[in-house]
């Protein structure tokens, strides 16, 4: 079966992402949060600070120390997750930190440090990405300074077919070649990937036609974080 | 220089908000534009923020952001030690401890083995100060030796968003003004995003509100007169 004739499960075409609904300022407690949905993948983000680094040894003299907290809802997928941290949500965390990382002035806030906290509260595929999205809107919520906003997407391939944003089936395929999957995290404003990571089996110029269609599907959403942020002062912020 | 934004409009960071031709000309409207970075040849914004645009001057109102400490910021704080030796620690509401030095502290000499140091304030104690220095590493020293610098006693805290200060202010301190007029409240605004109000109960929950909504909708035009509008009706109500 090949899946370039057949085109994918939910007649998308390659280069087209999810439906996304995005809203900022959903919580009232953190100085700054979201709510992303991509598809059937829900994502809550909240940031903290900036604040006072603690622990203190963990203290940077000329920088911001960022801690991003990635974790999977119990309920967020088909087999119960175990609550609490787990080896996989230590590696996203640090993953994510090391993507954001870039679009944040962090010299400009020394000593001191932020939290993002990131809650999946339903997880169909590209969660980690979703979360990415979710941060950075958070992120400018809270007013920290930025060198952009960073949108991200699952690119990848089914079997024969090049295609962004993967769906958890669309993930499980075995036949064929299988499914690859390469989350990539793009920043628009300079041009740059943060985040790269890969899943499987890919070559050369399918990798490099996939980032390619990444990097397109990342500007489209990059809009709509743009509209989404500006959707919700133009109108005027309602009284919480 | 050639201006990339319309008047009015919301804008995100990384947006370019400007392109220039010299350098010179990029480095002084970085230094004047708050919530910007260089990029290149083009200035753009770093903070979510309204754009203002008339005949090529650009001014961006910060609609979020986070409380630095300058030299001469009159702030509010809140005492956090008193155990150190001719040193109190107060809470600025940023991410860093600010130090009022017991020689700062009065015009008074204080014998402090004799009297101790919570002769002058102790643990919670919420003071309207100014910010003396602040140094490269970003240590605060504060200083209560100016007129009206004082001690708040009673009173609640209100908290907004830094950025807001100005807007909360109002043109001439029309706003405040009208807020504690309308209120019958006594309020203190530190340039940190604490504002601080006195007066009878019912008063000061109607002045919290009030500054809520110019924190929340003060990128709004028209504030003023809503806020009067507000209080109007509530006054009414009673």
């Amino acid at each position: 079966m090949s899946y370039k004739k057949s085109g994918r499960f939910d007649k998308r075409k390659p280069d087209e992402t999810r439906p996304m609904e995005m809203s900022i300022g959903v919580l009232p407690n953190c100085q700054g949060s979201s709510r992303v949905k991509v598809g059937d993948t829900i994502v809550i983000a909240g940031v903290y600070g900036p604040k006072k680094a603690r622990p203190k040894h963990e203290e940077e003299k000329d920088r911001l120390l960022i801690k991003c907290y990635y974790d999977l809802v119990s309920f967020s997928v088909t087999d119960r997750a175990r609550p609490g941290p787990s080896r996989r949500s230590t590696e996203l965390g640090l993953v994510i930190k090391n993507a954001l990382e870039r679009s944040i002035f962090v010299e400009k806030y020394p000593r001191s440090m932020i939290e993002i906290f990131m809650e999946i509260v339903q997880a169909d595929a590209g969660s980690r990405c979703a979360a990415i999205i979710a941060a950075s809107l958070a992120l400018a919520d809270a007013g920290i300074e930025m060198r952009g906003l960073m949108p991200a997407v699952a690119c990848g391939k089914i079997d024969d077919l090049i295609c962004v944003d993967l769906t958890k089936a669309e993930e499980d395929v075995h036949e064929g070649g299988g499914a690859t999957d390469i989350p990539i995290a793009y920043l628009p404003s300079h041009d740059e990937i943060t985040l790269l990571q890969l899943d499987g089996k890919i070559s050369k110029e399918d990798l490099i036609e996939a980032i390619k269609m990444g990097t397109v599907a990342c500007k489209k959403i990059h809009n709509q974080m743009k509209e989404t942020i500006a959707g919700k002062y133009e109108k005027g912020e309602m009284k919480k | 220089m050639k201006v990339l934004i319309k008047n009015g409009q919301i804008i995100s960071p990384g947006e370019a908000i400007a392109s220039f031709d010299n350098e010179q000309e990029i480095q002084e409207a970085y230094e004047k534009i708050e919530g910007t970075y260089i990029k290149g040849k083009e200035l753009c914004a770093s903070i979510v923020s309204k754009a203002s645009v008339k005949e090529n001057n650009i001014r961006l109102i910060n609609l979020k952001g986070v409380y630095m400490p300058y030299e001469g910021d009159y702030i509010i704080g809140k005492i956090i030690d008193v155990n150190s030796p001719n040193w109190y620690f107060v809470d600025l509401n940023c991410p860093y401890e600010a130090g009022l030095h017991i020689r700062e502290a009065s015009n008074q000499y204080l014998d402090t083995e004799r009297y101790g140091m919570t002769h002058y304030f102790n643990y919670g104690d919420v003071i309207f100060s100014k910010i003396q220095k602040v140094s490269d590493t970003l240590k605060i020293d504060l200083t209560m030796k100016e007129n009206g610098l004082r001690k708040l006693e009673g009173g609640v805290l209100a908290y907004f968003n830094p950025s807001k200060f100005a807007r909360i202010l109002g043109k001439n301190d029309s706003m405040i003004d009208l807020i504690q007029e309308k209120t019958g409240t006594k309020i203190f605004v530190g340039m940190n995003g604490v504002a601080w109000i006195s007066g009878k109960a019912i008063d000061i929950k109607k002045a919290k509100e009030a500054i809520e909504t110019v924190d929340s909708q003060g990128h709004m035009e028209g504030l003023t007169k809503d806020i009067d509008d507000m209080l109007k009706k509530k006054v009414n109500k009673k």
